[in-house]
Protein backbone atom coordinates (compact mmCIF):
# COMPACT_ATOMS: atom_id res chain seq x y z
CA UNK A 1 0.00 0.00 0.00
CA UNK A 2 1.32 3.33 -0.78
CA UNK A 3 0.49 6.02 1.92
CA UNK A 4 -0.54 9.49 1.22
CA UNK A 5 2.29 10.60 3.36
CA UNK A 6 4.91 8.17 5.58
CA UNK A 7 6.86 9.83 8.41
CA UNK A 8 9.82 7.67 9.90
CA UNK A 9 11.41 8.52 12.94
CA UNK A 10 11.21 12.32 12.81
CA UNK A 11 13.48 14.00 15.24
CA UNK A 12 13.41 17.40 15.32
CA UNK A 13 15.00 20.06 18.11
CA UNK A 14 15.20 23.36 18.85
CA UNK A 15 17.76 25.17 20.84
CA UNK A 16 16.79 25.88 24.55
CA UNK A 17 14.51 22.97 25.23
CA UNK A 18 14.64 20.17 27.59
CA UNK A 19 13.30 17.43 25.14
CA UNK A 20 13.10 17.41 21.33
CA UNK A 21 10.10 19.06 19.51
CA UNK A 22 9.82 15.69 17.37
CA UNK A 23 11.05 12.74 19.82
CA UNK A 24 10.88 9.55 16.64
CA UNK A 25 7.68 10.44 15.28
CA UNK A 26 6.19 7.92 12.80
CA UNK A 27 3.09 8.36 11.20
CA UNK A 28 1.83 7.03 8.09
CA UNK A 29 -1.37 8.57 6.37
CA UNK A 30 -3.19 6.78 3.95
CA UNK A 31 -4.53 7.91 0.47
CA UNK A 32 -8.31 9.62 1.22
CA UNK A 33 -7.45 9.32 4.72
CA UNK A 34 -8.70 12.26 7.44
CA UNK A 35 -6.45 12.81 10.07
CA UNK A 36 -6.71 15.22 13.50
CA UNK A 37 -3.40 15.23 15.49
CA UNK A 38 -4.24 17.00 18.62
CA UNK A 39 -2.45 17.57 21.70
CA UNK A 40 -1.47 20.31 24.36
CA UNK A 41 0.19 23.23 23.51
CA UNK A 42 3.63 23.09 22.43
CA UNK A 43 3.83 19.39 22.09
CA UNK A 44 5.34 19.56 18.62
CA UNK A 45 1.88 19.70 16.54
CA UNK A 46 2.72 22.08 14.30
CA UNK A 47 6.37 20.92 13.93
CA UNK A 48 4.96 17.58 12.84
CA UNK A 49 2.51 19.01 10.19
CA UNK A 50 5.31 21.40 8.52
CA UNK A 51 7.86 18.24 8.63
CA UNK A 52 5.40 16.63 6.47
CA UNK A 53 5.44 19.39 3.66
CA UNK A 54 9.52 19.89 3.96
CA UNK A 55 9.11 23.07 5.81
CA UNK A 56 11.46 21.88 8.34
CA UNK A 57 14.65 21.00 8.39
CA UNK A 58 15.31 17.46 10.29
CA UNK A 59 18.15 16.23 12.43
CA UNK A 60 16.74 12.79 11.66
CA UNK A 61 14.33 10.52 10.11
CA UNK A 62 12.40 10.43 6.44
CA UNK A 63 9.25 11.61 5.07
CA UNK A 64 7.81 10.15 1.87
CA UNK A 65 4.83 11.70 -0.11
CA UNK A 66 2.98 9.18 -2.18
CA UNK A 67 5.74 6.62 -1.95
CA UNK A 68 8.47 9.11 -2.88
CA UNK A 69 10.98 11.18 -0.87
CA UNK A 70 12.00 13.94 -1.67
CA UNK A 71 15.67 14.98 -1.63
CA UNK A 72 16.17 18.93 -0.99
CA UNK A 73 14.41 22.41 -1.09
CA UNK A 74 14.07 22.38 -4.68
CA UNK A 75 11.91 19.01 -4.57
CA UNK A 76 9.79 19.63 -1.84
CA UNK A 77 9.15 23.33 -3.30
CA UNK A 78 7.67 21.22 -6.51
CA UNK A 79 5.96 19.20 -4.21
CA UNK A 80 4.03 21.81 -2.34
CA UNK A 81 3.25 23.63 -5.31
CA UNK A 82 1.73 20.18 -7.19
CA UNK A 83 0.35 17.85 -4.60
CA UNK A 84 0.27 19.55 -1.22
CA UNK A 85 -2.11 22.12 -0.10
CA UNK A 86 -1.34 24.03 3.10
CA UNK A 87 -3.65 26.70 5.90
CA UNK A 88 -2.20 28.14 8.77
CA UNK A 89 -3.99 29.22 11.78
CA UNK A 90 -3.44 32.55 10.24
CA UNK A 91 -4.54 33.65 6.43
CA UNK A 92 -1.28 35.09 5.62
CA UNK A 93 -2.89 36.41 2.52
CA UNK A 94 -1.19 38.92 0.96
CA UNK A 95 -2.67 42.19 1.45
CA UNK A 96 -1.87 44.25 -2.01
CA UNK A 97 -3.91 41.63 -3.82
CA UNK A 98 -7.53 40.76 -4.04
CA UNK A 99 -8.62 37.50 -3.13
CA UNK A 100 -8.87 35.64 -6.42
CA UNK A 101 -5.12 36.86 -7.34
CA UNK A 102 -4.05 35.43 -3.73
CA UNK A 103 -5.44 32.20 -5.63
CA UNK A 104 -3.78 32.39 -8.27
CA UNK A 105 -0.45 32.79 -6.42
CA UNK A 106 0.15 29.02 -6.27
CA UNK A 107 -0.57 28.65 -10.22
CA UNK A 108 2.09 31.11 -11.31
CA UNK A 109 4.72 28.91 -12.49
CA UNK A 110 2.52 25.44 -12.45
CA UNK A 111 -0.05 26.68 -15.42
CA UNK A 112 1.22 28.85 -17.88
CA UNK A 113 -2.11 30.51 -19.13
CA UNK A 114 -2.78 33.57 -17.02
CA UNK A 115 -6.80 32.84 -18.12
CA UNK A 116 -6.76 29.07 -17.31
CA UNK A 117 -5.18 30.45 -13.89
CA UNK A 118 -8.28 33.07 -13.28
CA UNK A 119 -10.65 30.26 -14.33
CA UNK A 120 -9.14 27.85 -11.56
CA UNK A 121 -8.64 30.45 -9.08
CA UNK A 122 -12.76 31.43 -9.75
CA UNK A 123 -13.76 27.85 -9.48
CA UNK A 124 -11.66 27.61 -6.20
CA UNK A 125 -13.31 30.58 -4.68
CA UNK A 126 -16.88 29.26 -5.27
CA UNK A 127 -15.80 25.72 -3.68
CA UNK A 128 -15.47 27.76 -0.21
CA UNK A 129 -18.86 29.98 -1.32
CA UNK A 130 -16.56 33.41 -2.13
CA UNK A 131 -17.41 33.67 -5.82
CA UNK A 132 -19.00 37.50 -4.86
CA UNK A 133 -15.89 38.63 -3.00
CA UNK A 134 -13.24 37.55 -5.92
CA UNK A 135 -12.41 41.47 -6.28
CA UNK A 136 -11.79 42.02 -2.52
CA UNK A 137 -8.36 42.79 -0.86
CA UNK A 138 -8.29 40.92 2.14
CA UNK A 139 -8.60 44.19 4.35
CA UNK A 140 -11.99 44.06 2.96
CA UNK A 141 -13.15 40.67 4.49
CA UNK A 142 -14.14 38.71 7.81
CA UNK A 143 -11.89 36.49 9.51
CA UNK A 144 -13.94 33.62 8.31
CA UNK A 145 -13.53 34.77 4.70
CA UNK A 146 -10.19 35.46 4.58
CA UNK A 147 -9.32 31.73 5.85
CA UNK A 148 -11.79 30.42 3.26
CA UNK A 149 -9.71 32.41 0.87
CA UNK A 150 -6.47 31.07 2.11
CA UNK A 151 -8.02 27.31 1.83
CA UNK A 152 -8.95 28.13 -1.83
CA UNK A 153 -5.38 29.40 -2.11
CA UNK A 154 -4.18 25.81 -0.82
CA UNK A 155 -6.40 23.99 -3.28
CA UNK A 156 -6.01 25.73 -6.57
CA UNK A 157 -3.49 23.45 -7.79
CA UNK A 158 -5.73 20.57 -6.82
CA UNK A 159 -3.52 19.23 -4.26
CA UNK A 160 -3.89 15.62 -3.25
CA UNK A 161 -2.97 16.30 0.22
CA UNK A 162 -4.27 18.92 2.53
CA UNK A 163 -2.20 20.24 5.50
CA UNK A 164 -4.11 22.22 7.73
CA UNK A 165 -2.28 23.69 11.07
CA UNK A 166 -5.31 24.97 13.34
CA UNK A 167 -7.65 26.37 10.69
CA UNK A 168 -10.00 27.14 12.93
CA UNK A 169 -7.96 28.75 15.49
CA UNK A 170 -8.90 32.11 14.99
CA UNK A 171 -12.18 31.71 13.80
CA UNK A 172 -16.37 31.27 15.80
CA UNK A 173 -18.45 28.43 16.32
CA UNK A 174 -20.37 29.13 12.88
CA UNK A 175 -17.35 30.06 10.67
CA UNK A 176 -15.02 26.82 12.38
CA UNK A 177 -17.84 24.37 11.41
CA UNK A 178 -18.08 25.99 7.85
CA UNK A 179 -14.57 25.60 7.45
CA UNK A 180 -14.56 22.44 8.89
CA UNK A 181 -17.52 21.03 6.92
CA UNK A 182 -15.58 22.14 3.62
CA UNK A 183 -12.07 20.31 4.95
CA UNK A 184 -14.68 16.87 5.11
CA UNK A 185 -16.10 17.41 1.71
CA UNK A 186 -12.60 17.62 0.28
CA UNK A 187 -12.09 14.30 1.81
CA UNK A 188 -15.30 12.58 0.96
CA UNK A 189 -13.90 14.10 -2.85
CA UNK A 190 -11.10 12.01 -2.08
CA UNK A 191 -8.09 14.34 -1.29
CA UNK A 192 -5.99 13.24 1.87
CA UNK A 193 -6.39 15.88 5.05
CA UNK A 194 -4.36 15.78 8.16
CA UNK A 195 -5.98 18.84 10.78
CA UNK A 196 -3.88 19.70 13.74
CA UNK A 197 -6.59 21.03 15.97
CA UNK A 198 -6.98 21.66 19.75
CA UNK A 199 -10.66 21.23 19.28
CA UNK A 200 -12.05 17.71 20.49
CA UNK A 201 -15.13 18.55 18.05
CA UNK A 202 -13.06 18.68 14.80
CA UNK A 203 -10.95 15.98 15.98
CA UNK A 204 -14.06 13.74 16.61
CA UNK A 205 -14.61 14.28 13.04
CA UNK A 206 -12.55 12.51 11.65
CA UNK A 207 -11.94 9.38 10.87
CA UNK A 208 -8.94 9.22 13.17
CA UNK A 209 -6.80 11.16 15.84
CA UNK A 210 -3.38 10.92 17.00
CA UNK A 211 -2.52 12.61 20.26
CA UNK A 212 1.71 14.23 20.78
CA UNK A 213 3.00 15.01 24.11
CA UNK A 214 6.39 16.45 24.65
CA UNK A 215 7.24 15.12 21.17
CA UNK A 216 5.98 12.00 21.29
CA UNK A 217 3.08 10.33 18.92
CA UNK A 218 0.19 8.07 20.70
CA UNK A 219 -2.46 6.66 18.39
CA UNK A 220 -5.76 7.39 19.79
CA UNK A 221 -8.62 4.33 19.65
CA UNK B 1 -1.51 38.58 -12.54
CA UNK B 2 2.14 38.75 -12.75
CA UNK B 3 5.02 38.95 -11.38
CA UNK B 4 6.18 42.16 -12.47
CA UNK B 5 2.16 43.40 -11.81
CA UNK B 6 2.79 42.04 -8.09
CA UNK B 7 6.09 43.82 -7.43
CA UNK B 8 4.25 47.04 -8.86
CA UNK B 9 1.63 46.76 -6.42
CA UNK B 10 3.89 46.12 -3.65
CA UNK B 11 5.34 49.30 -4.17
CA UNK B 12 2.49 51.81 -4.96
CA UNK B 13 0.81 50.18 -1.66
CA UNK B 14 2.99 52.13 0.43
CA UNK B 15 3.22 55.40 -1.49
CA UNK B 16 5.67 57.53 0.90
CA UNK B 17 8.13 54.91 1.22
CA UNK B 18 8.37 53.97 -2.30
CA UNK B 19 7.96 57.80 -3.09
CA UNK B 20 10.55 58.82 -1.15
CA UNK B 21 13.00 56.35 -1.98
CA UNK B 22 12.57 57.24 -5.58
CA UNK B 23 13.49 60.73 -4.62
CA UNK B 24 16.42 59.40 -3.49
CA UNK B 25 17.60 57.46 -6.35
CA UNK B 26 16.37 60.77 -8.72
CA UNK B 27 18.59 62.83 -6.71
CA UNK B 28 21.64 60.18 -6.82
CA UNK B 29 21.33 60.06 -11.12
CA UNK B 30 20.35 63.84 -11.68
CA UNK B 31 23.67 64.88 -9.99
CA UNK B 32 25.68 62.03 -11.56
CA UNK B 33 24.29 63.26 -14.72
CA UNK B 34 24.51 67.45 -14.32
CA UNK B 35 28.37 67.49 -12.90
CA UNK B 36 29.73 65.32 -15.22
CA UNK B 37 27.77 66.67 -17.76
CA UNK B 38 28.88 70.06 -16.84
CA UNK B 39 32.88 69.35 -16.23
CA UNK B 40 32.70 67.67 -19.45
CA UNK B 41 31.18 70.59 -20.89
CA UNK B 42 33.96 73.05 -19.55
CA UNK B 43 36.72 70.59 -20.38
CA UNK B 44 35.04 70.68 -24.13
CA UNK B 45 35.06 74.54 -23.91
CA UNK B 46 38.70 74.78 -22.85
CA UNK B 47 39.83 72.48 -25.20
CA UNK B 48 37.85 74.08 -28.23
CA UNK B 49 38.91 77.58 -27.03
CA UNK B 50 42.12 76.28 -28.50
CA UNK B 51 41.91 74.27 -31.25
CA UNK B 52 39.46 75.92 -33.06
CA UNK B 53 42.24 79.20 -33.05
CA UNK B 54 44.43 76.54 -34.57
CA UNK B 55 46.73 76.71 -31.91
CA UNK B 56 49.23 73.66 -31.56
CA UNK B 57 51.51 74.94 -28.24
CA UNK B 58 50.95 77.61 -25.55
CA UNK B 59 54.15 78.58 -24.03
CA UNK B 60 53.83 80.42 -20.45
CA UNK B 61 55.10 81.33 -17.00
CA UNK B 62 56.56 78.05 -15.10
CA UNK B 63 54.70 77.07 -12.76
CA UNK B 64 51.98 79.65 -13.20
CA UNK B 65 48.48 77.66 -11.68
CA UNK B 66 46.61 78.25 -15.36
CA UNK B 67 46.97 80.49 -18.09
CA UNK B 68 45.28 83.58 -16.66
CA UNK B 69 48.02 83.61 -13.95
CA UNK B 70 50.99 83.77 -16.01
CA UNK B 71 52.97 86.95 -16.99
CA UNK B 72 55.66 86.79 -19.59
CA UNK B 73 56.98 89.23 -21.97
CA UNK B 74 55.86 89.51 -25.23
CA UNK B 75 59.31 89.73 -27.17
CA UNK B 76 59.16 86.41 -26.51
CA UNK B 77 57.02 85.69 -29.54
CA UNK B 78 60.14 86.50 -32.06
CA UNK B 79 62.14 84.30 -29.92
CA UNK B 80 59.95 81.39 -30.45
CA UNK B 81 59.22 82.21 -34.06
CA UNK B 82 63.28 81.09 -34.63
CA UNK B 83 62.58 77.56 -33.67
CA UNK B 84 62.62 75.11 -36.76
CA UNK B 85 59.06 73.71 -37.23
CA UNK B 86 57.25 76.77 -35.74
CA UNK B 87 55.00 78.43 -38.58
CA UNK B 88 54.14 81.50 -36.08
CA UNK B 89 53.70 82.60 -32.82
CA UNK B 90 52.38 85.58 -31.23
CA UNK B 91 52.18 86.52 -27.91
CA UNK B 92 48.37 86.89 -25.97
CA UNK B 93 47.07 88.84 -23.19
CA UNK B 94 43.88 87.20 -21.57
CA UNK B 95 41.63 88.81 -19.04
CA UNK B 96 38.86 87.56 -17.19
CA UNK B 97 36.65 90.53 -16.81
CA UNK B 98 33.50 92.50 -17.03
CA UNK B 99 32.17 93.89 -20.45
CA UNK B 100 28.83 95.97 -20.06
CA UNK B 101 26.31 93.95 -17.88
CA UNK B 102 28.32 90.49 -18.83
CA UNK B 103 30.25 89.46 -15.95
CA UNK B 104 33.69 87.28 -16.24
CA UNK B 105 34.12 87.39 -20.13
CA UNK B 106 36.95 86.18 -21.37
CA UNK B 107 39.15 89.27 -23.56
CA UNK B 108 42.14 88.57 -25.04
CA UNK B 109 44.52 91.20 -26.60
CA UNK B 110 46.24 90.18 -29.96
CA UNK B 111 49.05 91.93 -32.00
CA UNK B 112 47.92 92.85 -35.20
CA UNK B 113 48.02 90.42 -37.75
CA UNK B 114 48.43 87.72 -35.31
CA UNK B 115 47.86 84.56 -36.74
CA UNK B 116 44.94 83.73 -34.37
CA UNK B 117 42.69 86.10 -36.21
CA UNK B 118 42.34 83.80 -39.27
CA UNK B 119 40.54 81.12 -37.38
CA UNK B 120 37.76 83.85 -36.70
CA UNK B 121 34.77 84.34 -39.45
CA UNK B 122 34.08 88.25 -39.52
CA UNK B 123 29.99 88.51 -39.22
CA UNK B 124 30.14 92.65 -39.17
CA UNK B 125 32.62 95.46 -39.43
CA UNK B 126 36.45 95.00 -38.69
CA UNK B 127 38.92 93.65 -36.17
CA UNK B 128 40.66 96.66 -33.69
CA UNK B 129 43.36 98.41 -35.50
CA UNK B 130 45.32 101.02 -33.91
CA UNK B 131 43.31 104.12 -34.81
CA UNK B 132 40.29 103.30 -33.05
CA UNK B 133 42.76 104.59 -30.13
CA UNK B 134 41.62 108.43 -30.07
CA UNK B 135 40.06 111.07 -28.55
CA UNK B 136 38.69 109.50 -25.43
CA UNK B 137 38.20 106.29 -26.65
CA UNK B 138 40.88 103.59 -25.23
CA UNK B 139 40.47 101.38 -28.00
CA UNK B 140 38.48 99.28 -30.49
CA UNK B 141 36.69 95.51 -29.63
CA UNK B 142 35.18 92.61 -31.46
CA UNK B 143 32.99 91.18 -29.93
CA UNK B 144 31.72 87.01 -29.88
CA UNK B 145 28.69 86.69 -32.11
CA UNK B 146 26.87 85.12 -28.86
CA UNK B 147 28.09 88.43 -26.59
CA UNK B 148 27.37 90.67 -28.48
CA UNK B 149 23.63 89.15 -28.86
CA UNK B 150 23.60 88.80 -25.03
CA UNK B 151 24.80 92.97 -24.85
CA UNK B 152 22.63 93.80 -27.67
CA UNK B 153 25.62 95.68 -29.09
CA UNK B 154 26.62 95.98 -32.42
CA UNK B 155 29.52 97.90 -34.49
CA UNK B 156 30.23 101.60 -33.92
CA UNK B 157 28.39 100.96 -30.01
CA UNK B 158 30.52 102.04 -27.05
CA UNK B 159 31.04 99.87 -24.15
CA UNK B 160 32.65 100.14 -21.08
CA UNK B 161 35.90 97.51 -20.39
CA UNK B 162 38.66 97.94 -17.88
CA UNK B 163 36.70 101.07 -16.59
CA UNK B 164 37.43 102.82 -19.75
CA UNK B 165 35.39 102.83 -23.29
CA UNK B 166 36.11 100.98 -26.10
CA UNK B 167 34.01 101.24 -29.18
CA UNK B 168 32.68 97.98 -30.96
CA UNK B 169 34.56 97.46 -34.45
CA UNK B 170 32.52 94.30 -35.22
CA UNK B 171 31.35 91.23 -34.30
CA UNK B 172 32.95 87.72 -35.22
CA UNK B 173 32.14 83.90 -35.14
CA UNK B 174 33.80 80.70 -34.23
CA UNK B 175 33.46 77.38 -33.12
CA UNK B 176 34.73 78.04 -29.87
CA UNK B 177 31.56 78.54 -27.31
CA UNK B 178 33.86 80.74 -25.38
CA UNK B 179 35.27 82.32 -28.43
CA UNK B 180 31.54 83.42 -29.11
CA UNK B 181 31.34 84.73 -25.84
CA UNK B 182 34.52 86.52 -25.54
CA UNK B 183 35.87 89.95 -27.19
CA UNK B 184 39.18 90.58 -28.66
CA UNK B 185 41.26 94.04 -28.79
CA UNK B 186 44.65 94.93 -29.78
CA UNK B 187 47.37 93.61 -27.38
CA UNK B 188 48.86 97.18 -26.72
CA UNK B 189 45.25 98.40 -26.21
CA UNK B 190 44.70 95.68 -23.39
CA UNK B 191 47.80 96.65 -21.80
CA UNK B 192 47.64 99.79 -21.93
CA UNK B 193 44.13 99.29 -19.37
CA UNK B 194 45.67 96.57 -17.53
CA UNK B 195 48.49 98.39 -16.50
CA UNK B 196 50.65 95.26 -18.15
CA UNK B 197 52.75 96.87 -20.50
CA UNK B 198 54.92 94.95 -22.62
CA UNK B 199 53.25 91.71 -20.70
CA UNK B 200 51.66 88.74 -22.28
CA UNK B 201 50.00 86.03 -20.95
CA UNK B 202 51.13 83.39 -22.99
CA UNK B 203 52.96 83.04 -26.36
CA UNK B 204 50.40 81.04 -28.82
CA UNK B 205 52.26 78.63 -31.64
CA UNK B 206 51.18 77.07 -34.50
CA UNK B 207 53.50 74.08 -36.04
CA UNK B 208 54.00 74.09 -39.50
CA UNK B 209 51.59 71.61 -41.06
CA UNK B 210 53.82 68.67 -42.65
CA UNK B 211 55.49 67.62 -38.98
CA UNK B 212 54.57 63.91 -37.97
CA UNK B 213 54.28 62.81 -34.62
CA UNK B 214 57.75 62.80 -34.00
CA UNK B 215 58.82 65.78 -35.14
CA UNK B 216 56.66 67.50 -33.48
CA UNK B 217 57.84 66.09 -30.25
CA UNK B 218 61.19 67.23 -31.16
CA UNK B 219 59.74 70.54 -31.79
CA UNK B 220 58.85 70.73 -28.28
CA UNK B 221 61.58 69.39 -26.97
CA UNK B 222 63.44 72.25 -28.48
CA UNK B 223 61.18 74.59 -27.14
CA UNK B 224 61.19 73.46 -23.70
CA UNK B 225 65.43 73.44 -24.06
CA UNK B 226 65.21 77.29 -25.02
CA UNK B 227 63.14 78.38 -22.96
CA UNK B 228 63.42 76.85 -19.09
CA UNK B 229 61.57 79.53 -17.17
CA UNK B 230 58.42 78.69 -19.76
CA UNK B 231 55.86 75.97 -19.58
CA UNK B 232 55.43 74.66 -23.26
CA UNK B 233 52.31 72.49 -23.72
CA UNK B 234 50.43 71.07 -26.20
CA UNK B 235 46.33 72.66 -26.32
CA UNK B 236 45.41 69.07 -25.66
CA UNK B 237 47.60 67.95 -22.62
CA UNK B 238 46.89 71.58 -21.43
CA UNK B 239 43.53 71.65 -21.01
CA UNK B 240 43.95 67.84 -18.96
CA UNK B 241 46.30 69.56 -16.41
CA UNK B 242 44.53 72.82 -16.12
CA UNK B 243 44.26 72.81 -11.97
CA UNK B 244 40.72 74.02 -11.40
CA UNK B 245 39.19 71.79 -14.34
CA UNK B 246 40.84 69.00 -12.21
CA UNK B 247 39.51 70.42 -9.58
CA UNK B 248 35.97 70.34 -10.85
CA UNK B 249 36.96 66.96 -12.27
CA UNK B 250 37.25 65.48 -8.66
CA UNK B 251 34.66 67.14 -6.94
CA UNK B 252 31.99 66.12 -9.42
CA UNK B 253 33.64 62.73 -9.05
CA UNK B 254 33.03 62.97 -5.28
CA UNK B 255 29.73 64.57 -5.26
CA UNK B 256 28.26 62.27 -7.64
CA UNK B 257 29.80 59.19 -6.07
CA UNK B 258 27.81 60.22 -1.97
CA UNK B 259 24.89 60.82 -4.12
CA UNK B 260 25.02 57.33 -5.50
CA UNK B 261 26.21 55.55 -2.78
CA UNK B 262 23.49 57.23 -0.54
CA UNK B 263 21.35 56.10 -2.88
CA UNK B 264 22.39 52.64 -2.81
CA UNK B 265 21.98 53.23 0.88
CA UNK B 266 18.27 54.07 0.28
CA UNK B 267 17.12 51.53 -1.88
CA UNK B 268 19.11 48.75 0.57
CA UNK B 269 17.02 50.20 3.35
CA UNK B 270 13.64 50.43 1.88
CA UNK B 271 13.98 47.07 0.52
CA UNK B 272 15.44 45.96 4.44
CA UNK B 273 12.54 47.00 5.52
CA UNK B 274 9.98 45.99 2.94
CA UNK B 275 11.07 42.67 3.25
CA UNK B 276 11.12 42.68 6.89
CA UNK B 277 7.48 43.88 7.19
CA UNK B 278 6.65 41.17 4.81
CA UNK B 279 8.40 38.04 6.29
CA UNK B 280 5.06 36.53 6.12
CA UNK B 281 4.27 37.15 2.81
CA UNK B 282 7.56 35.81 1.69
CA UNK B 283 6.99 32.86 4.04
CA UNK B 284 3.71 31.85 2.26
CA UNK B 285 5.36 32.68 -1.13
CA UNK B 286 7.46 29.57 -0.40
CA UNK B 287 4.66 27.59 1.57
CA UNK B 288 2.76 27.45 -1.56
CA UNK B 289 5.63 25.98 -3.08
CA UNK B 290 7.48 28.91 -5.03
CA UNK B 291 11.22 28.44 -5.56
CA UNK B 292 13.50 30.37 -3.81
CA UNK B 293 14.76 32.04 -7.05
CA UNK B 294 11.23 33.37 -7.73
CA UNK B 295 10.80 34.60 -4.46
CA UNK B 296 14.20 36.42 -4.71
CA UNK B 297 13.03 37.43 -8.32
CA UNK B 298 9.98 39.63 -6.95
CA UNK B 299 11.20 41.52 -3.80
CA UNK B 300 14.16 42.05 -6.82
CA UNK B 301 11.56 42.98 -9.12
CA UNK B 302 10.34 45.95 -6.64
CA UNK B 303 14.17 47.44 -6.82
CA UNK B 304 14.07 47.30 -10.06
CA UNK B 305 10.87 48.92 -10.73
CA UNK B 306 11.73 51.94 -8.29
CA UNK B 307 15.17 52.17 -9.74
CA UNK B 308 13.96 52.58 -13.37
CA UNK B 309 11.51 54.83 -12.88
CA UNK B 310 13.73 57.20 -10.49
CA UNK B 311 17.08 56.65 -12.84
CA UNK B 312 14.76 58.21 -16.02
CA UNK B 313 13.18 60.70 -13.84
CA UNK B 314 16.99 61.23 -12.50
CA UNK B 315 18.09 61.78 -15.98
CA UNK B 316 15.63 64.21 -16.58
CA UNK B 317 16.04 65.84 -14.33
CA UNK B 318 20.09 65.95 -14.62
CA UNK B 319 19.66 67.32 -17.84
CA UNK B 320 17.69 70.31 -16.77
CA UNK B 321 19.71 71.42 -13.76
CA UNK B 322 22.92 71.02 -16.40
CA UNK B 323 21.37 73.30 -18.83
CA UNK B 324 19.65 75.88 -15.93
CA UNK B 325 23.07 76.06 -14.22
CA UNK B 326 24.89 76.96 -17.92
CA UNK B 327 22.53 79.70 -18.64
CA UNK B 328 23.31 81.12 -14.99
CA UNK B 329 24.56 84.64 -14.92
CA UNK B 330 27.51 83.80 -14.10
CA UNK B 331 28.57 81.14 -16.11
CA UNK B 332 26.70 81.71 -18.64
CA UNK B 333 28.92 81.35 -22.45
CA UNK B 334 31.67 79.39 -20.91
CA UNK B 335 30.16 75.86 -20.47
CA UNK B 336 27.38 74.00 -22.08
CA UNK B 337 26.63 71.06 -20.72
CA UNK B 338 28.07 67.50 -22.81
CA UNK B 339 25.45 64.72 -21.93
CA UNK B 340 25.72 62.35 -24.84
CA UNK B 341 24.09 59.14 -25.15
CA UNK B 342 26.66 57.42 -23.32
CA UNK B 343 26.12 59.27 -20.38
CA UNK B 344 22.62 58.86 -19.87
CA UNK B 345 23.21 54.88 -20.49
CA UNK B 346 25.71 54.77 -17.65
CA UNK B 347 23.43 56.67 -15.94
CA UNK B 348 20.58 54.66 -15.81
CA UNK B 349 22.80 51.41 -15.57
CA UNK B 350 24.27 53.16 -12.36
CA UNK B 351 20.74 53.71 -11.06
CA UNK B 352 19.33 50.05 -12.30
CA UNK B 353 22.55 48.64 -10.45
CA UNK B 354 21.65 50.17 -7.61
CA UNK B 355 18.35 48.82 -7.48
CA UNK B 356 19.59 45.40 -8.02
CA UNK B 357 21.82 45.26 -5.63
CA UNK B 358 19.85 46.72 -2.86
CA UNK B 359 17.14 44.31 -3.52
CA UNK B 360 19.37 41.33 -3.55
CA UNK B 361 21.04 41.44 -0.37
CA UNK B 362 17.54 41.42 1.69
CA UNK B 363 15.74 39.51 -0.76
CA UNK B 364 18.38 36.78 -0.49
CA UNK B 365 18.35 36.71 3.64
CA UNK B 366 14.72 36.82 3.37
CA UNK B 367 14.19 33.94 0.93
CA UNK B 368 16.49 31.72 2.93
CA UNK B 369 14.68 32.24 6.29
CA UNK B 370 13.36 29.42 7.60
CA UNK B 371 9.08 29.99 6.78
CA UNK B 372 8.08 27.21 9.48
CA UNK B 373 9.25 29.62 12.28
CA UNK B 374 7.11 32.38 10.80
CA UNK B 375 4.16 30.68 9.80
CA UNK B 376 3.76 29.13 12.92
CA UNK B 377 1.85 31.99 14.48
CA UNK B 378 1.71 35.75 14.89
N1 LIG C 1 11.41 28.02 15.21
C1 LIG C 1 11.43 27.64 16.48
N2 LIG C 1 12.41 28.07 17.28
C2 LIG C 1 12.46 27.68 18.58
N3 LIG C 1 11.58 26.87 19.14
C3 LIG C 1 10.57 26.42 18.40
C4 LIG C 1 10.44 26.77 17.03
N4 LIG C 1 9.35 26.16 16.54
C5 LIG C 1 8.82 25.47 17.54
N5 LIG C 1 9.54 25.62 18.66
C6 LIG C 1 9.27 24.98 19.95
O1 LIG C 1 8.99 23.62 19.70
C7 LIG C 1 7.94 23.18 20.51
C8 LIG C 1 6.84 22.62 19.65
O2 LIG C 1 6.29 23.68 18.91
P1 LIG C 1 5.00 23.52 18.02
O3 LIG C 1 4.75 24.80 17.33
O4 LIG C 1 5.15 22.32 17.17
O5 LIG C 1 3.87 23.26 19.11
P2 LIG C 1 2.32 23.09 18.91
O6 LIG C 1 2.01 21.72 19.43
O7 LIG C 1 1.94 23.37 17.54
O8 LIG C 1 1.76 24.18 19.90
P3 LIG C 1 0.48 25.13 19.76
O9 LIG C 1 -0.69 24.30 20.03
O10 LIG C 1 0.70 26.18 20.79
O11 LIG C 1 0.51 25.66 18.36
C9 LIG C 1 7.49 24.34 21.35
O12 LIG C 1 8.10 24.26 22.62
C10 LIG C 1 8.03 25.52 20.62
O13 LIG C 1 8.35 26.57 21.48
MG1 LIG D 1 0.94 24.94 16.60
Amino acid sequence: MTFAIEARGLVKSFPGMEHPALDHVSLSVPEGGMLAITGPSGSGKSTALYAMAGLIGLEAGSVSVQGKTPRGRADWARLRARKIGLVFQDDWLLPTLSAVQNVEMPMIGVERSASARIARAQAALAEVGLSAHAERNPAGLSGGERQRVAIARALANRPAILLADEPTGELDTANSTRVVELLKGLNAAGTTVVIVTHDPDVAAQCGREVHIVDGKLEEMA
Amino acid sequence: MTLSGLALRNLTHRPWRSGLTLLGVVLAIASYIALVGLVRGIEGTLLESFSARGTDVILTEAGAADVLSSVIPEELAGDVREVDGIAAASPELGRMTTIGEATTSFVVGWAPGAFSFEALRLVTGRFPEARDRAGDVAGGIALGARLAERLELGEGDRVELFAAPFVVTGTYDTDALMGRNGAIGLLSDVQAQTYRDGQATSVVAKLEDDLDELERDAVLAELEARFPDLSVDATEEMVQEYVNLRIANILAWVVSTVAVVSAGLAVLNTMAMAVNERRGEIAIMGAVGWPRGRVIRVLMLEGAWLTIAGSALGVATGVAIAWIVAGSPAVEGFVEPVIDAGLILRALALGLGIGLVGAYVPAARAASEDPAAILRGK
